[in-house]
């Protein structure tokens, strides 16, 4: 890892095409400002960890029970038609089957 | 081949049926095989089954059914990830959380949608870079306010 240190309005360059500016200190915060091309992502870990976090619980603990209250919430109850999902007729229909045969 | 799910029992699929994940679903790297089970028929609720373990399964539904306006753009290096063409084969599904017990604090992570090809059956989480979505958007905004009404209502009395 490459530890430097930088003043406000310093830069700093990343493979030829990231800009990275520190803006502003103030206490512990620091504000950077950061010039990448579009196709570059750029996150704050925070969020890497937020996802995560809610999909470990909606992995390992909602049960199809639950669905059925959340379902039973619903006022307007409309078919399910959405983009796409009509191309799943092999997925859908074989798991059907499945569960009307048990 | 078949498969045992801690909520559907055993299952047995077809290989062509399976989601390939390139990208994995976040805190779960080791699993790449999923399966779309639909348990209730003309449920807006489906399960994303993991065929590697059993015991994990995501609930995943679309926005659009609970009547919230929810797009994004696919930047085109994740797109290649997935060698997606057009949005005709692609089939985009938000994972949701109810808290046992609490169905009226049902959420659907909109920052992270998963994503799949439908013609070669890659998927991948995506992670959008807009700070305006949320991953916990509540299902049931109303409800919500009502509960915590009725609870101010019981701290008043």
């Amino acid at each position: 890892m490459l530890v430097l240190t930088r003043k406000t309005g310093q830069k700093l360059i990343i493979n030829d095409n990231i800009e990275v500016i520190i803006l502003e200190t103030r206490g512990d915060s620091v504000k950077i400002g950061i010039k990448a091309p579009r196709n570059v992502s750029i996150y704050r870990e925070e969020i890497y960890e937020e996802i995560k976090k809610a999909n470990y619980q909606s992995g390992k603990s909602v049960l199809d029970s639950d669905i059925d209250s959340a379902l039973s919430l619903l006022e307007n109850k409309k078919p399910f038609d959405t983009m796409n999902l009509d191309k799943l007729p092999k997925v859908v229909k074989a798991l059907n089957e499945q569960n009307i045969d048990k | 081949m078949k498969i045992t799910t801690s909520r559907f029992g055993e299952l047995e699929i077809n290989e062509d049926i399976i989601f390939n994940f390139v990208e994995p679903i976040l805190g779960y790297e080791h699993l790449s095989k999923f399966i779309l089970v639909d348990n209730v028929i003309e449920s807006p609720f489906k399960w994303l089954q993991s065929v590697e373990d059993g015991s994990i399964a995501f609930p995943v539904t679309v926005p659009g059914y609970f009547g919230f306006d929810y797009q994004f753009v696919i930047p085109d290096d994740e797109a290649k990830k997935l060698d997606l063409t057009g949005p005709n084969e692609l089939l985009s599904l938000n994972i949701a959380y109810i808290p046992p017990g609490k169905p009226e604090e049902a959420s659907i992570n909109l920052l992270g949608p998963v994503i799949i090809n439908l013609t070669n059956r890659k998927a991948m989480q995506l992670v959008l870079v807009n700070d305006n979505l949320s991953v916990r958007h509540k299902l049931f905004p109303d409800k919500n306010k009502e509960a915590v009404e009725s609870e101010e209502a019981v701290t008043k009395s």
